[in-house]
């Protein structure tokens, strides 16, 4: 089946397009660029490097802005999700929804409008589960966002590694965090991952960060040979 | 032994419909087998102490084209889950009818009858379906969403229905049922 796969540049975007690409063939990848930093369906931080992740992929992107705006930017994905289907003879869309019923069950009923096949596989997986795997697979993941006590500026830019995980293990238990940031309590940006032809190397960036929400925004970067 | 039945015709759906199932029974310490509607053989379904039967993806509706290879659940003497197009399998199979229905989201469920599933009056559940039930006299509503009957029992045998999806927001049902520690009403 032809898919396209929502694709934020995070983990779990990454992680549904390298297990939809075993039984599918990924044709494109679909991005929404939320003007709002408050986006009740699209990741955030350095959303703008989706077109690199792309190039870096070798796939090309569907790429639409959206004002963020609550109702609103569901007529954005459906209008983009329509040109990807109509360009690309999409039959299927894939997405990394983990947790969030809202974000499923919009994207569910955008897809039955649009007659599309719906694939959530990561849909109620265990986080520290999600998380093993992504290390496992020797993704280079950072850390772009942070948006939740006890998470500090320290987090930022930090690679997701073991250690990483074991940290955010902690942090669940003692606060009740969710550790793969299912709840928006963490954004990650994926700069490298098997299925990337080219890794991506940060050349430049800064950090906004005050009470315990903060970004590590990419400024500059270039795709190199792997 | 669980048996696990999965009626996914795509298999990128197993990790949607089929493993957060079998995640609730490891953590539950139940131990279980995991098999395809196609697949199944009769070693599978004579080892099974209970059965579950997973949903699958909106677009899918090969099980119900192949309804007779559900034909082992007639004779089964065993308790059987079905779950969203488990669901409608259990009720097809008894002569019930389907009718297109979407519903997809989060919904109240109210308990119209109480069973071994929950102690609970209402709940809220996750609906991912295109077809819905008109019930025949083999079986009576346990639960009902709106003017959808979406739990279910049949009257003779332990077979239990639930439209809605539990293991997204109802994990304790799945539990419930396969530790049945509630009592029959």
């Amino acid at each position: 089946m032809r898919v396209g796969v929502l694709f934020s540049g995070g983990k779990d975007s990454c992680l549904a397009l390298h297990k939809s690409k075993s039984f599918h063939d990924v044709v494109c990848l679909i991005s929404l660029i939320s003007e709002s930093q408050e986006s009740y369906m699209f990741h955030v931080p350095n959303i703008e490097m989706t077109g690199k992740q792309a190039e870096a992929i070798g796939l090309p992107l569907v790429q639409r802005k959206t004002e963020g705006k609550k109702e609103k930017e569901l007529e954005d994905l459906k209008k983009a999700l329509g040109t990807a289907k109509a360009d690309f003879d999409l039959e299927g869309i894939v997405t990394g929804a983990v947790k969030s019923i809202y974000q499923s069950t919009r994207v569910q009923r955008i897809c039955k409008q649009l007659g599309l096949w719906c694939f959530n596989p990561l849909w109620l997986k265990d986080e520290i589960e999600l998380l093993n795997e992504v290390v496992k697979n020797k993704y280079e993941v950072i850390i772009s966002g942070v948006f939740a006590f006890p998470l500090d500026e320290k987090f930022l830019g930090r690679n997701l590694d073991n250690d990483m995980i074991h940290k955010l293990e902690i942090l669940k238990d003692e606060y009740g965090l969710s550790p793969a940031g299912e709840g928006g309590e963490i954004e990650t940006t994926v700069t490298d991952a098997p299925f990337f032809k080219k890794k991506i190397e940060i050349l430049d960036h800064d950090v906004s960060y005050r009470d315990y929400s903060g970004v590590f925004r990419v400024k500059d970067l270039r795709l190199v040979d792997k | 032994m669980i048996l696990i039945v999965n009626v996914c015709s795509d298999r990128l759906d197993y990790f949607e419909f089929v493993k957060p199932v079998e995640d609730i029974l490891k953590k539950a310490g139940e131990d279980f087998l995991t098999r395809h509607f196609l697949s199944l053989n009769y070693r599978d379904i004579s080892r099974a102490e209970k059965a579950i039967i997973c949903g699958t993806a909106l677009r899918d509706f090969e099980y119900l084209d192949m309804i007779e290879k559900f034909a082992w659940i007639r004779k089964a003497d065993v308790p059987i889950l079905g779950i969203c197009a488990g669901m409608q399998v259990l009720a097809r199979l008894f002569g019930s009818n389907l009718v297109e229905k979407t519903k997809i989201g989060r919904y109240k469920v109210k308990v119209v009858l109480k069973s071994i599933l929950t102690y609970k009056n209402e709940f809220y559940s996750y609906f991912l379906n295109s077809r819905a039930v008109e019930l025949n006299e083999d079986f009576e509503t346990l639960g009902e969403s709106g003017n959808v009957k979406c739990m279910i029992k049949h009257r003779r045998k332990r077979l239990y229905g639930c439209l809605f999806h539990p293991e997204a927001l109802n994990p304790e049902i799945i539990v419930n049922f396969l530790q049945q520690l509630i009592p029959q009403m």
